[in-house]
Formats: structure tokens, C-alpha cells, sequence
């Protein structure tokens, strides 16, 4: 195994447990036919499929949707460079494009959010509960995190670019 | 005024008569240079598509010529002698 491929190991493995937490996520509210959110904690028994009316239902499940849906296309674009670097083709438009669509699944999973959050105000107003933990992502630093690894993705996809364009500009200079 | 055809015409690589008139490899040229084999190899066969001053210099220094007589410019279906 080259060095390079020993470097690669731990990313991979790193994407691996980031597909493994989705699976967890996905079984979780699918098996237990609850949906995990900022609002569960308010609720005895949770915000389960049975107790939602269909208005937050529709959203919440709407939500859940778009954000396994967003992740997973970001966990393969990731992935998708991770192998084009393996193969020696980091510097590619497929890399690019690979990383172009990880960038956006994170956008993507941040609409996600948007209908989940909708989606609890709604449950919450049906269930007739006024003081939960709302807005939980606004008020802290996590969406500080969340839009700065956004934006170190697209960054990657920038480098990824000019890289290309500089290759091509040096291919066959002696 | 005429229009000149630039793609009818290519830079052609005169290492392999300078090196068979050193009697110098390209192996030891690369060594003399710091270029490495697979680029003299694409030089010498006309494939490099751009070439470094400072390599420019390195191999006029190490085979003692001119960048005129290390290139030449051709017709691109010219053969050379």
C-alpha cells in the first residue's frame, strides 16, 4: 500500500462513520416511527408518527426527507473525491463536480431544517405546548459550524477548479 | 496582408543530435539538468508543449549551444533529416 494510500484510510473511515450516524438516523426514526427534534424532548413519548396531526406530520416528515436525502448525496460526493484522489484524479472536473454536490447537499440539509423547524412550531401549537427549547440551532454557535464547513466545502471545489486549470496550463511543460 | 497558418507550424527538438554529437545519454543529461528523464524523453520526441527558461539554459549550458540550435522552427509535416 503507497503512502498515499495509507493517507486516504482515515478519511475514508471518517465518511464511513458519517454514513454510519445517517443509517443510526434513518432506523431510529423509522423503526421507532418517532421523529427526533428540537421539540421531542417537550413531548412525553416524543413526536411519535401516530400522535402528529397531518399538517406537522407533512412537515416533519418533509424535513426528515430532504435532510437524509441532502446528507446522503453529501456523504457521496464526499466519498466520490475521496476516490478520484485514490485514482490519482483530484484535480478533475469530476472532483469538481463531486464536490460542487456535496457543497449543496449541506444546503440542502439546511432546508431540511427549515421545514423541521416549521414542522415543530406546528406540532407544538396543536399540541397546545408554548415554552419548548425552539431555535435551538439560531441561538448557540452551532450554525456558526454548519456555514463555515459549508463554505470550506465550496472552498475545496474553488481549489479543486483552479487546480484543474493550472494542470491543464503545465501539461507537457518541461 | 496575408493571414500566416500558426498550426501549420511546430517548434522541432534537436536534442538527439546534440546528445549523439556529445555522446551523452539521456540519462546522464537529466542528471547534468535536474530535469527528469520523462520530460528530456518527451522534449526529444517533440511531445512538450512548453519549455522552461531556466531548463532552456540548463541544457544550452550542458550541451554547450544555443536555444537555436536546441530548437527550430518547421512546417509541422517536415521530418528532420
Amino acid at each position: 500500500m503507497t503512502n498515499a494510500h495509507k493517507d486516504l484510510g482515515t478519511p475514508f473511515f471518517i465518511a464511513g462513520i458519517g454514513s454510519l450516524f445517517l443509517i443510526f438516523y434513518i432506523t431510529n426514526v423509522l423503526g421507532n416511527r418517532r421523529f427526533v427534534t428540537d421539540l421531542s424532548a417537550a413531548i412525553p413519548g416524543g413526536l411519535t408518527f401516530d400522535a402528529l396531526p397531518t399538517g406537522p406530520f407533512a412537515y416533519l416528515l418533509a424535513g426528515f426527507i430532504v435532510k437524509v436525502v441532502s446528507l446522503a448525496v453529501s456523504i457521496w460526493g464526499v466519498t466520490a473525491v475521496l476516490y478520484r484522489i485514490r485514482r490519482g484524479e483530484l484535480f478533475s472536473r469530476q472532483s469538481t463536480k463531486a464536490a460542487s454536490i456535496a457543497g449543496y447537499g449541506l444546503l440542502g440539509w439546511l432546508v431540511g431544517v427549515l421545514f423541521e423547524g416549521m414542522g415543530d412550531n406546528f406540532a407544538a401549537r396543536h399540541l397546545g405546548i408554548e415554552q419548548w427549547a425552539s431555535g435551538s440551532l439560531i441561538n448557540n454557535s452551532t450554525m456558526v459550524i454548519v456555514w463555515l464547513l459549508i463554505t470550506l466545502v465550496f472552498i475545496v471545489d474553488m481549489a479543486i477548479k483552479r487546480a484543474v486549470k493550472l494542470e491543464e496550463d503545465v501539461d507537457g511543460l518541461v | 496582408m496575408d493571414s500566416y497558418n500558426f498550426e501549420s507550424m511546430q517548434i522541432h527538438c534537436h536534442l538527439n543530435e546534440l546528445l549523439e554529437a556529445k555522446d551523452m545519454t539521456l540519462t546522464d543529461l537529466s542528471a547534468r539538468v535536474g530535469v527528469s528523464v520523462v520530460n528530456l524523453s518527451k522534449l526529444k520526441n517533440n511531445h512538450a508543449k512548453a519549455i522552461r527558461f531556466s531548463t532552456l539554459v540548463a541544457l544550452c549550458h550542458v550541451l554547450d549551444c544555443e536555444p537555436g540550435d536546441l530548437l527550430t522552427l518547421q512546417k509541422a509535416d517536415q521530418t528532420s533529416a
